[in-house]
């Protein structure tokens, strides 16, 4: 039966369940990851707290974790950590090579941006960032900010895109009398799979620092998976499922009396098979996916006389990717070689004009553009322009913070046919982005908040100008969220960020609501498929998220950490098509996922149950795509002996201990049972 | 069809999870039962191709009288699954030959759909079927025409042109529409005519760009030719067997065709908004007899157009939904019913015989 969209109010009075970050003990190696903390010496237990965000104080729902909880939990992978937060799911095509998107509250992968340190990975071709790209082991907080941002300090395409994931790593931090770091880890995993990397900083100056880095990662990935086919069921194993990816990278940190600097490179190479979906009667996968990756950022920032601060970034990016297909219907396997080519100028000014008001104005300049050998290729280039102009304005128990957006898209094509075609007007290429969000404290530690946010998503390259299916007349889809939420916390903190109190929770529950107008879909013309905006979508849910602790001695403590959402999500486009009002494909309607956390100085040990309700693998509601409910349960061990002079770290995971068999997408098995073991020397 | 409420999985998955972890096996085997006994009637067998990757090509038994359809039939009947694209379905000598390309299997069952034998199509993908003197044929999309014994099974083949869609048989010869589909943007321009005793292709024969669909009346050969869905339009074209000469047949946007005896239907502006438009051909004398469904009709989305003794029947889809079948009388013309295939993408309907 269909439920009624639940009221927010009643959602939220439902026992509201919210959370904020990491957790009590640290456990592992701490990093201030701010980019402006103050120059700290000392490598101690310090706190791991981001300037100060929290969720509990946010204008609209922020998910954050930091290096010392990732530690903690022995998690390896980033999809690991974004399933973790309420509101996240990523779809996952199994393996540690299949492609992993981030997808928020059924906005779609495209509408969540992923930025690392600041530098926007969003891909021009696909408008999809494929994070099982990323070494966890570089990061040190990963945050997603759903309806925007409080930090009003950032880039002008963090500020205006619908949800931002932001990846972070810290600038080195040395001790008294030391002068480097070098940390080594060794992994093995099930399947075949080796992921070691090796990191080494180096304090070059009393100003300035660096960090160099390498990890590989080779998988075989050919986990076994059951085939459900009634008399013809039978177990397989994955083929063409393994990844060898290596991955590089240099950073250079500078300080000065009044701001820093940053310079990184980092290059990707790496390939892939591409086992597709799991046919029924046959196994051979012959695809296959290469890619080089190639990111360099310069960034600098300065703060002027206490009231201005200037942050400014320039980036080069060029990905180059190879798909082959050796099928044996093919007379000639198919090759075909993509080159993306990016550059991107960013600037944000940010001026305290009173100590209650904010103001900042950012910009983001990017070029782009494709080269392809495919048939038929446009050879697009983009000028991508997003401005945002923002005020923030704070006083006691307000929090209000409001952004004007503006965002222009101009595309040249080459090909003769395409340019000849009518290319839509200026204005359809030119938007307004407004959005508006408060907090507001109540008593007893309650914030009650709300958000508006008026999003678009520029259709990409693929969308417009692939060969025959694309449509240069493409609308960018509209996003309208809105966000009604009420958070608690309790256990007061000290300025240096301790918990002072045994027992912290921190509790946030957000009901929404989002209308998507003019979704891109690919619709079918006769053989032909073509791409248009005809998708209009109402999702609307309840996001809940819990973090609590309680020490019950120095050495002894419990961490609990829980999420829950309830999704309705329903495609409203046509009264007479059959998917009308029925939920939108792969929407749960129910998502949980908890954490148990014995964290003891001697080892932590981690349980963890992630649940997923039924789904359908298109929009009617049917037996035959149905994909069914299931419960994963993960078990993880972690510990840091700290030796003299140096640490070792140790952690072993075990994951869906029942060997649940499952899918995410529809003829993608995803891994059943599979373990972890890592050992990590810290000089 | 009961999503989870909330109660159900608080009660069922987290409280008994978090107090007593049990490692439970959840979905494995709970599908391997056997189920009873399954009851379908009809005369009229619907083919569903199904969404590629889904593994969902199903079969739906519909009675016309009654007018009750019975989905899913094979899968009910036989506790597995087709696989994925079901591209052909034919019937031949009291059994049931059921392509599925994406699975590369050929199933070959009784009447009433009981599964006699799966044959591997050498590992190629069937696309479509033909059957003379005891023998079936398929084409393969890799490029072969494939001649199965239909007593013992065996199975053989030739090579033919690139992506070899339509098979005709008709005297000792085989004609196969190379469409070099995945060519593009070159599609290919030939038939192949395979002689069926040395079972070697003896000659081509020039059509237009991207031939698939072939029919036959008698000595007729019709031959429908997609064209490179840009400036080179679709196309009818009929050739004598036995001659070389090929010649165009009159019709605007022809989009698919269905033969009955000396009946040609021919189904143009498949994606008109206004709606498509039914034509009747006369096979045998290749002259146009009139029309049998105008744009008056509504029906936009067609998939597929199939002909039995009764009924002209048009598949409808959206490639994302299940499809529906529109069901004409063919007499008159006049709207029987329709009903929803259960499947995506209904592909074909064929008659059992009583």
């Amino acid at each position: 039966m269909r439920k009624r969209i639940l009221p927010f109010f009643l959602a939220t009075l439902l026992g509201a369940f919210a959370s904020q970050e990491a957790v009590a003990f640290d456990s592992g190696i701490s990093r201030a990851d701010t980019p402006l903390s103050p120059r700290s010496d000392t490598l101690s237990s310090v706190r791991v707290e981001s300037a100060g965000r929290s969720d509990i104080r946010s204008s609209a729902p922020l998910r954050q974790m930091s290096r010392a909880r990732i530690d903690t939990l022995a998690q390896e992978q980033l999809a690991g950590v974004l399933n973790s937060f309420a509101g996240v799911s990523v779809k996952d095509y199994g393996g540690r090579g299949g492609l992993k998107t981030v997808d928020v509250r059924n906005l779609g992968a495209a509408h969540t941006a992923v930025e690392y340190d600041g530098v926007d990975m969003g891909n021009m071709q696909n408008a999809q960032v494929d994070i099982s790209r990323f070494e966890l082991g570089e990061l040190s907080v990963v945050r997603l900010e759903m309806t925007g941002s409080d930090d009003i300090f950032s880039s002008a395409t963090r500020q205006l895109s619908a949800n931002v994931l932001s990846l972070e790593s810290a600038r080195p931090l040395f001790g008294e009398g030391r002068s480097f770091h070098l940390s080594a880890r060794l992994s093995a995993a099930s399947f075949g799979t080796w992921d070691p990397r090796l990191c080494y900083e180096q304090r070059l100056d009393k100003d300035w620092s660096m960090r160099i880095g390498g990890s590989f990662l080779y998988s075989r990935g050919d986990y076994p998976f059951y085939v459900q086919n009634g008399n013809a069921s039978e177990w397989q194993r994955r083929a063409g499922s393994e990844v060898r990816n290596g991955r590089g990278q240099w950073e250079l940190f500078g300080q000065t009396a009044s701001g820093q600097w940053l310079a990184k490179l980092m290059y990707d190479q790496g390939d892939r098979g591409l086992p597709g979906p799991v046919i029924f009667y046959v196994q051979e996968p012959t695809e296959h996916l290469w890619n080089k990756d190639l990111t360099a950022l310069v960034r600098w920032e300065n703060q002027y006389a206490e009231r201005w601060r200037v942050r400014a970034n320039i980036s080069y990016s060029w990905s180059f990717t190879r798909y082959r297909n050796d099928a044996a219907m093919l007379r000639v396997p198919e090759v075909d070689n993509y080159d993306n080519h990016k550059l991107a100028l960013g600037a944000v000014v940010s001026c305290r004009l009173h100590p209650d008001w904010q103001l900042s104005l950012a910009e983001d300049i990017i070029l782009a553009k494709l080269d392809s050998d495919m048939p038929e290729s446009r050879f697009p280039r983009r000028l991508h322009s997003a401005t945002a102009l923002s005020g923030k304005f704070e006083h006691g128990i307000w929090l209000v913070r409001g952004t004007l957006g503006l965002i222009y898209v101009t595309d040249k094509v080459d090909e003769g046919a395409a340019a000849a075609q009518s290319l839509p007007k200026r204005a359809d290429r030119l938007h307004f982005s407004p959005s508006l969000s408060a907090s507001c404290a109540l008593a007893e530690g309650f914030h009650l908040r709300g958000s508006y946010k008026d999003s678009y998503r520029m259709p990409s390259f693929n969308d417009l100008y692939y060969a025959r299916v694309g449509n240069p007349g493409l609308l960018p889809e509209r996003a309208h969220q809105f966000n009604l939420g009420l958070t608690w916390g309790l256990g007061s903190k000290t300025p240096d960020g301790r918990k002072d109190a045994a027992l912290s929770v921190e509790l946030s529950a957000d009901g929404y609501c989002n209308l998507i107008r003019d979704k891109i879909v690919a619709i079918p013309k006769m053989f032909i498929w073509s791409m248009r905006n005809v998708g209009e979508a109402v999702a609307a849910g309840t996001d809940l998220s819990l973090h609590a602790s309680y020490a019950f001695s120095p050495d002894i403590s419990i961490a609990l950490q829980a999420k829950y959402s309830y999704q309705y999500a329903v495609d409203v486009t046509d009264a007479q098509s059959k998917t009308y009002r029925q939920q939108l494909p792969y929407t749960p309607r129910h998502t949980g996922a908890a954490t148990l956390s014995l964290l003891t100085s001697w080892i932590n040990v981690n349980y963890t149950l992630d649940g997923v309700s039924e789904r359908f693998s298109i929009g009617q509601e049917l037996p035959t795509y149905r994909l069914d409910a299931y419960l994963l349960h993960s078990l993880s061990l972690s510990h840091t002996f700290p030796l003299r002079g140096w640490k070792l770290y140790v952690a072993a995971r075990a994951d869906n201990l029942a060997d649940t068999q499952y899918e995410i997408i529809k003829s993608y098995p995803m891994p059943g049972f599979q373990w972890q073991g890592v050992l990590r020397i810290i000089l | 069809m009961n999503p989870f409420s909330f109660r159900r999985l608080v009660r069922h998955l987290f409280l008994p999870a978090v107090l007593l972890p049990i490692f439970a096996s959840c979905n494995k085997d709970n599908r391997g039962d056997t189920p009873a006994p399954y009851f379908c009637e009809g005369k009229y067998l619907v083919l569903n191709n199904g969404d590629w990757g889904k593994n969902d090509a199903s079969v739906g038994r519909w009675q016309d009288v009654k007018k009750v359809y019975y989905p899913n039939a094979f899968y009910q009947t036989n506790n597995q699954h087709l696989g994925d694209l079901g591209q052909d379905a034919m019937v031949y000598g009291s059994k049931i030959y059921i392509a599925i390309s994406g699975s590369k299997k050929i199933f070959v069952t009784d009447l009433n759909l009981h599964l006699i034998r799966t044959i591997n199509s050498d590992d190629m993908q069937p696309r479509q079927l033909a059957a003379d003197e005891g023998k079936v044929y398929a084409t393969l999309y890799e490029g072969y025409l494939a001649e199965i014994d239909t007593t013992d099974f065996s199975l053989r083949k030739t090579k033919v042109g690139d992506y070899p869609e339509g098979v005709v048989v008709y005297n000792e010869k085989a004609y196969v529409a190379n469409s070099g589909g995945l060519n593009y943007p070159n599609y290919g321009k030939t038939l192949s005519v395979v002689d069926l005793t040395s079972f070697q292709e003896e000659k081509t024969l020039t059509v237009k760009d991207n031939p698939c669909g072939l029919w036959r009346c008698n000595d007729r050969l019709y031959i429908l030719s997609y064209g490179n869905y840009a400036d080179v339009p679709a196309k009818l074209q009929v050739c004598v067997m036995g001659t070389d000469y090929v010649q165009d047949v009159d019709y605007a946007s022809p989009a698919m065709c269905a033969i009955y005896g000396d009946r040609l239907y021919v189904l143009a502006d498949a994606y008109n908004a206004a709606g498509a438009t039914v034509y009747i051909h006369n096979a045998q004398k290749n002259e146009k007899v009139g029309t049998f469904l105008t744009s008056e009709a509504q029906v936009t989305q067609a998939y597929s157009l199939s002909a039995t003794k009764d009924y002209l029947w048009i598949g409808t889809s959206d490639y994302k939904t299940t499809g529906e079948m529109l069901v004409w009388n063919r007499e008159t013309p006049a709207r029987y019913t329709s009903f929803d295939t259960a499947g995506i993408n209904p592909q074909k309907v064929i008659e059992l015989p009583e």
